[in-house]
């Protein structure tokens, strides 16, 4: 009897590397202080980087958000968070291939005035507060 | 595969935080993703609207907090602060005073 479960990377003749770990970035609709920003921008850079590190991404845009700002007298500011995922193969996950993605949400971190970029890696959520200027 | 630590590093990130999510596939696994992430970060969705306030307190509490944060991490699996554990404490004794309020009246 053939073995059920096969590989499918030979039965499909695939010579890609087969990527198994969910990696997923929210990018912000709104700045700090409730201001918008320019969210479009920022998921092209997102979607281009995660395409070029990883071999692909996809944008997933969401419901609409409200969250309460206690820190600035309780405000409610309207979210709207796209989420950016890409399945990335273990061997493309590297120190170097980590650090560039760091590069580009850095920047979106100090351009687009946010307080923490959320980057989730395998079930694990890595919130970035560190920004560098360049 | 990186270690958390080097994926940590390599992010620059300021803390890591396991969700409960694991392996979210298709848009409802996103969905569900997005508000497991809006619970460690509000700004990044609708899910926690709690009200965070800075409160002072001695050293000796905040250690007291501390290990019992340490305890529950074990016992549950899952990364418990020392700050939910003051939540939890504070929210139940006001709880407990406001029902002994209404038996009273």
């Amino acid at each position: 009897m053939d073995d059920p479960l096969g590989n499918p990377q030979e039965i499909f003749q695939s010579h890609l590397p087969v990527g198994a770990l969910l990696l997923v970035i929210f990018v912000p609709s709104r700045d700090q202080d409730g201001q918008p920003i320019d969210q479009e921008y920022w998921v092209d850079e997102v979607l281009t980087t995660l395409g070029t590190l990883f071999r692909g991404a996809t944008a997933y845009p969401r419901g609409r958000g409200v969250w309460r700002d206690d820190a600035r007298g309780g405000t409610l500011l309207r979210e709207e968070p796209i989420i950016v995922f890409s399945y990335v193969a273990e061997a493309d996950l590297t120190t170097n291939a980590l650090t560039e993605l760091y590069r580009t949400l850095s920047r979106m971190g100090h351009e687009a005035n946010q307080g923490e970029i959320g980057v989730v890696i395998d079930g694990k959520y890595y919130g970035i507060t560190e920004y560098i200027e360049e | 595969m990186l270690s958390e630590k080097q994926i940590q590093q390599a992010l620059h990130a300021g803390r890591v935080v396991p969700l409960a999510v694991v392996k979210p596939h298709g848009p409802l696994g996103l969905e569900q993703l997005a508000a497991a992430v809006s619970r460690v970060n509000p700004a990044l969705g609708s899910g926690d609207l709690a009200v965070r306030r800075p409160i002072a307190l001695d050293h000796t509490t905040w250690e007291k907090l501390e290990q019992l944060a340490s305890t529950a991490t074990q016992t549950t699996s899952q990364r418990v602060t020392a700050s939910q554990v003051a939540a939890a404490i504070i929210e139940q004794f006001v709880a407990a005073l406001l029902q002994q309020g209404e038996t009273q009246e």
